[in-house]
């Protein structure tokens, strides 16, 4: 098995379900809302507060928290670097699924 | 093995982040809809209050069903569970630029309180004009 393979440069803590779908939501917006993202993922709070912590530890995601009247909010979104290990890893599923042989 | 811990395959990979992007695209062009909304809705209640002259009973009722779709709006807008990037570029300047516009209109319906006439139903078009903008660039993506 050679280990210039595309499938081993994929960012191992994007490339799990929930997180993954995390990233790609965020990536799709400029703040998604902590309930929304529970929603939209179908996990408990817990669940998605430990993900969200793993991805927040990485620096890939950023966390605010504000009010709407008086119940709390969560805005969740992508850092810059978060962004760009999202590109990176998009880049290289991409890479895998068209079937291209690594350039190295 | 729970689901959320199984391993994906690029495919699997590629889909879920195919089927994310649109359902949070779809989300965030909501806010689209609603810049669109106030575009045509502000011309309505503007000229509804000015035809016929002052004080006429329907004003009271045009007023009331534009204010009363402002508030939901606003609500719906407060609440939303996404701000899609072109929403968060275009937000904050069509919302001063609205009610800057919806300010002078104001201010010239109190000051000269012209009747209802082409120029005015020109003037009335003017709020809508970042509206339009913040929709098109929003529902663009």
């Amino acid at each position: 098995m050679s280990s210039s393979h595309p499938r081993h440069e994929l960012d191992e803590l994007i490339h799990a379900p929930v997180r993954l779908s995390l990233m790609a939501a965020l990536a799709a917006a400029d703040s998604v809302d902590f309930r929304y993202l529970r929603d939209l993922v179908e996990v408990s709070d817990s669940l998605l507060s430990k993900h969200l912590a793993t991805l927040e530890r990485a620096g890939y995601v950023a966390m605010r928290k504000g009010y709407e009247g008086k119940r709390p909010r969560t805005w969740l979104s992508l850092t810059p670097q978060g962004q760009r290990a999202y590109d990176r890893y998009l880049a290289t599923l991409t890479l895998i699924t068209s079937g291209s042989p690594s350039p190295d | 093995m729970a689901d959320h811990e199984h391993h994906l395959t690029p495919e699997e990979a590629l889909g879920r982040i195919q089927h994310v992007s649109r359902q949070v695209g779809t989300a965030a062009r909501w806010h689209g809809w609603m810049w669109l909304a106030i575009a045509i809705l502000t011309p309505v209640f503007i000229l509804g209050t000015r035809e016929g002259g002052l004080a006429r009973p329907w004003h009271f009722w045009v007023a009331l069903a534009f204010g009363a779709t402002a508030l939901v709006l606003t609500l719906l807008a407060w609440r939303r569970g996404v701000v899609g990037r072109p929403s968060a570029a275009v937000d904050h300047r069509a919302t001063w630029a609205y009610a800057g516009a919806m300010v002078g209109i104001t201010a010239i319906v109190l000051i000269w309180d012209p009747p209802l006439s082409w120029w005015f139903i020109a003037v009335a078009l003017v709020p809508s004009v970042p509206c339009l903008v913040a929709a098109r660039r929003i529902l663009r993506g």
